[in-house]
């Protein structure tokens, strides 16, 4: 073999020559296997293996999908929403304009109504109970369900109160005096035969002696009163003027718990009982009568018509009571309502005014009932339309409709000259035409019309199908859903540039601060202790005043509020980092401070640094909210802390559920960035794990 | 000990003059507040005790280079029958009469618009009580709760009482304090009628008082509790895992004894700074707490003077608010730096 020559230095600089050859060399050993083989499996890095960490932690990883569900729905949903039956947030519906029920405070619903969850009804408790129409009073019976009564009994005179008794009292003060009472209008004519049923019941106040009654005929002639009283077919009594002659007449005995009957008052009997000629229009008059004096005495009027045999008297009927109040408690008592003298005392209700000591035990009933107010707003509704929106329809091609035949409710007409042409149409069936059509010629189609029709409500709004909302309507008529959603957008994107920019401002500052240490620390951490040590609600109050723009003014006092502890993190990182050893080998090859900063320090400190700032998203949407609650303003802002603090005082009722959605999305979204930002800042930081 | 003391004493001084000057500055720079409500007289009051304080100049008659922001008012004076006209100062010179009437006299000037011509400190310190109370009473009551909910946590660490105790101090920690009052105030006010839905006047009895003081007590130290019980909790992980505890394990003390004697000691020495801090972090109100159950604490003034626009209020509000933060991150550095001598200012 051949030996090559080298040359070299040796360690006194002296030139030296050696000759080697291959075989020279040799293994110091040579096994059959080469053992330190290179790594099959890649190489894990910075971020794969923070990843690791993260999925690791299964509540974060839970609050990151929640989170991530939230934001998404945000960002997408307000755009799907359409399709889903929910309309654009600036569709409102909030006047009750044509008679058409606005959609404000529509309940959520999912499912139709019946199911009990979810399906749009409220139940309502206690509301009146009409009981001639046998509906609760308010509300159409094609909206109501589940109908529960109750009754209960009120000494109060109110409308749709049935039964019960008009307490008749008299406190004498002498056995001189009669209370009487008496139909109020004077002008029976007492030509025709009248009937008068009645039912007295015995009464049950304490302190009240039973009282006896008489019942009469009472004519006035000038200021003279005269009295004929009456007992059915016994009529052997002699007419006398009050107050001279008040023991004379039918007196009757005191009866026993009820007393009911009817009385017939033969005119021409009455006449000739009484040897009169003629007898004066006059009145039908009901008298107390007291043996001692000083007792009060009291009777309980359950019933009292009076019905006359003619038709043709127009008169209204009312019992009067002629005391002043103390003594008798019946102010006056309206018991007709149609002019006809058949209506009797216990109609279906009291219209009357009266103090409470004078009705007593009048029934009404209250009801419970499950109320669909989608169906209310949506449903087929009966509707005044008038000519304008006719012609509307006709010319928008759903209808056709020729008017000119004049008003009619003939169902066969009416079909005639209607006829459909689009599913679109909101006429169902139409009930009657009014008024005169008139020929507009500049329009060309006919004016001065009405139609009654049963519409269906949903379509009248312009709705394809009826609208279900999962989260209800707000205040506004709009979709509670849609107008979350879209706050949240607002709110997220606000949070995300606000985050951005102050982790990017706090990431500047910081890497100066940290990087170069010194005085330049020192005084750029000094400059931070004084922005920080002004309160946050002091920076939002001072841009407030100053900018007069609330908005504006929300953006910037939380751009800062928020970039200080940034930059505080960054600089602690730059501290740890600038003095490792690959900075400084990095600095002794020649690289400049920003390649320093840029390229060496900062990729190692950014993760730490953006993941524990992640929380600044958050805090943005709650500073929206205590803005919105200290009254501070952003007030209708479509921000979600502002949709959040304006629902925040419904405390009670079913609207309730406009503080509850958006306070439990605000708990989610909360928690969920909690666990979320937690558990990344684990996994890219160890050493700071179960610290905060 | 004494030099950073004071270092740090000087250092939030003229942190907290600086931060003052600035609100001065920019609260003088909006126009000048007069008392719109009590007529002339209100306003002619309130000038004239500028006029003493030396934020405005006065004439006898209107003078034409002057009127800045006042455009010369002109006002009586009480019914001397002196009339004069007002002008604002120009802004540094009302600075430096207000420097002198803080430094000489403890003068915040007074309100205008909401107490007007009542004086701005002491309508502060008139409201404080309630706002003391109410946070005094929810430390007292967090305290204890915090640190035994921490300790039984630590204790059963990685077992399931731990893992319920931490996701409830998670949860806890999370949610804000008004979505937790307004479930309170649903809940027990206006569902179970146990507790009032507002806030009891001054005059209201004893008992009623202190009915009104759960919901928002409650509020205030759920987070407290929360707070404290994680802080002990990973502060007593890290001494139970620590090496003298192992020591004193091995040379014979049961774990009931090595955790009270050394253990828990131990892991207190941070929590005291803390409840500082959380003292007087708490002790400026929060200031939705008050205004959703009707507190009339100092946040509630804060809001009713921002409404009425009295600035002179606002100023001396956020002074409050201003040395009160930096009061509690002072002390705290200050008892950190007593309680653990490792803890000095420039330990980098």
């Amino acid at each position: 073999m051949e030996k090559e020559k080298f040359e070299y230095l040796d360690s006194m600089s002296n030139l030296q020559e050696i000759e080697i050859s291959k075989e020279d060399f040799n293994f110091a050993q040579k096994d059959a296997n080469i053992h330190d083989v290179k790594i099959k499996s890649k190489p894990v890095t910075f971020f794969k293996d923070a990843m690791k960490r993260f999925v690791k932690n299964k509540s974060s990883v839970a609050g990151g999908v929640i989170l991530g569900l939230i934001i998404v729905g945000a960002i997408i949903g307000p755009e799907v929403m359409p399709r889903f039956g929910c309309y654009d947030v600036s569709t409102t519906h909030v006047t009750s304009a044509d008679g058409v029920k606005s959609e404000i405070y529509l309940p959520p619903k999912l499912f139709d109504a019946g199911s009990g969850f979810f399906d749009g009804t409220i139940s309502k408790t206690g509301i009146l109970y009409d009981q001639e129409n046998n509906q609760p009073v308010g509300y159409d019976l094609r909206t109501v369900s589940n109908v529960v009564t109750s009754e209960e009994y009120l000494n109060q005179a109110a409308p749709y109160g049935t039964g019960g008794f008009i307490n008749l009292t008299y406190n004498s003060i002498s056995t001189e005096e009669i209370a009487d009472f008496y139909s109020y209008k004077y002008d029976y004519d007492f030509t025709n035969d009248y009937t008068i049923e009645y039912r007295f019941v015995k009464p049950y106040i304490s302190g009240y002696k039973d009282a006896k009654y008489r019942i009469s005929l009472m004519t006035l002639v000038g200021k003279e009163k005269t009295y004929y009283p009456l007992t059915g077919s016994d009529l052997t009594y002699t007419p006398f003027t009050q107050a001279t002659d008040t023991k004379v007449g039918f007196v009757s005995t005191l009866f026993d718990k009820k007393e009911e009957g009817t009385l017939t008052i033969n005119v021409t009997d009455v006449m000739s009982h009484y040897g009169l000629t003629e007898l004066p229009a006059g009145r039908i008059n009901i008298d107390i009568l007291t043996d001692r004096e000083g007792d009060k005495s009291s009777i309980f009027i359950e019933k009292l018509a009076i019905n006359s045999t003619s038709d043709t008297s127009t008169d209204s009927v009312s019992l009067r009571g002629i005391k002043d109040a103390n003594d008798c408690t019946i102010q006056e008592q309206k018991i007709s309502e149609d002019g006809k003298i058949d209506k009797v005392f216990n109609k279906k209700y009291w219209t009357a005014l009266s103090s409470s000591r004078s009705v007593l035990d009048i029934k009404f009933v209250k009801c419970n009932f499950t109320y669909d107010i989608y169906e209310d707003c949506y449903g087929v509704k009966e509707m005044k339309i008038a000519a304008y929106k006719v012609n509307e329809w006709i010319n928008t091609g759903l209808i056709e409709y020729d008017p000119s035949g004049g008003a009619t409710d003939d169902k066969a007409v009416l079909a005639s000259r209607y006829k459909s042409l689009s599913s679109k149409d909101p006429i169902v069936e139409i009930v009657r035409q009014e008024g005169t059509p008139i020929w507009d010629m500049e329009e060309k189609n006919y004016t001065g019309f009405y139609l009654y029709c049963n519409i269906s409500q949903y379509k009248y709004l312009g709705y394809p199908y009826k609208p279900r909302y999962l989260f209800g309507t707000d205040q506004y008529g709009r979709d509670y859903l849609k107008t979350i959603l879209t706050s949240l957008r607002l709110s997220l994107v606000l949070a995300f540039g606000c985050a951005l920019l102050n982790i990017f401002i706090g990431i500047v500052w910081g890497s100066i601060s940290g990087y170069f240490g010194g005085i330049v620390d020192i005084t750029m951490e000094r400059f931070c202790d004084i922005v920080s040590g002004l309160p946050s609600i002091a920076i939002i109050t001072l841009c407030l005043l100053h900018l007069k723009n609330d908005m504006l003014a929300f953006i910037i006092s939380m751009f800062m509020t928020g970039w200080m502890g940034v930059a505080g993190r960054t600089r602690t990182q730059f501290y740890r980092y600038k003095g490792r050893e690959y900075v400084l080998a990095s600095r002794t090859l020649g690289a400049r401070d920003g390649r320093l900063i840029f390229k060496h320090i900062l990729p190692n400190a950014v993760g730490t640094i953006i993941t524990s700032s992640i929380l600044m998203i958050p805090s943005v949407i709650y500073s929206e909210a205590s803005i919105a609650y200290l009254g501070l303003g952003l007030k209708g802002q479509l921000m979600f802390g502002v949709i959040l603090t304006e629902n925040s005082t419904i405390f009670q009722g079913y609207t309730m559920y406009l503080l509850f959605i958006p306070t439990i999305i605000m708990a989610f979204l909360l928690v969920s960035f909690n666990l979320f930002g937690n558990g990344l800042r684990d996994a890219f930081n160890p050493s700071l794990k179960g610290e905060d | 000990m004494v030099k950073y003391v004071i270092k740090r004493l000087i250092l939030v001084l003229f942190t907290a003059f600086i931060i003052l000057s600035l609100t001065f500055f920019l609260y003088k720079s909006l126009p000048l507040d007069i008392p719109l409500a009590g007529g002339k007289d209100a306003a002619a009051t309130f000038l004239h005790n500028q006029y003493i304080l030396g934020y405005v100049i006065r004439f006898n008659e209107p003078q034409s280079n002057y009127g800045e922001l006042l455009g010369g008012r002109g006002f009586e004076i009480g019914n001397t029958g002196s009339f004069y006209y007002y002008y604002s100062k120009p802004i540094i010179e009302q600075y430096f009469s207000w420097l002198k009437n803080i430094f000489t006299k403890w003068d915040w000037g007074v309100s205008s618009n909401l107490y007007p011509n009542q004086s701005a400190m002491g309508i502060i310190l008139k409201k404080l009580p309630v706002t003391i109370e109410l946070n005094l009473i929810s430390i007292i009551i967090s305290l204890p709760l915090g640190i035994i909910i921490g300790i039984i946590a630590a204790l059963n660490k990685n077992k399931p009482i731990d893992h319920i105790i931490n996701t409830l101090i998670m949860i806890v920690i999370a949610l804000p304090s008004f979505i937790t009052i307004l479930y309170l105030i649903i809940i027990f006010g206006y569902n179970l009628h146990w507790l009032p839905v507002r806030f009891a006047d001054e005059t209201a009895p004893l008992a009623e008082h202190l009915k009104s003081l759960v919901i928002p007590v409650f509020a205030l130290s759920i987070g407290t509790v929360a707070g404290f019980a994680r802080f002990v909790r990973a502060e007593l992980c890290e001494v139970m895992s620590s090496d003298y505890l192992l020591l004193a394990r091995t040379k014979g003390l049961t774990r009931r004894q090595s955790i009270i004697h050394h253990a828990l000691r131990n892991s207190m020495v941070p929590v005291v700074p803390m409840v500082i801090a959380e003292f007087i972090g708490i002790l400026g109100g929060s200031m939705v707490l008050e205004n959703l159950y009707n507190i009339r604490g100092v946040g509630n003034i804060y809001m009713n003077a921002y409404g009425a626009k009295d600035y002179t209020l606002l100023l001396a509000n956020t002074a409050f608010y201003t040395l009160i933060g930096l009061a509690s991150s002072v002390l705290v550095d200050i008892s950190y730096g007593f309680i653990d001598p490792r803890i000095r200012m420039g330990a980098k």
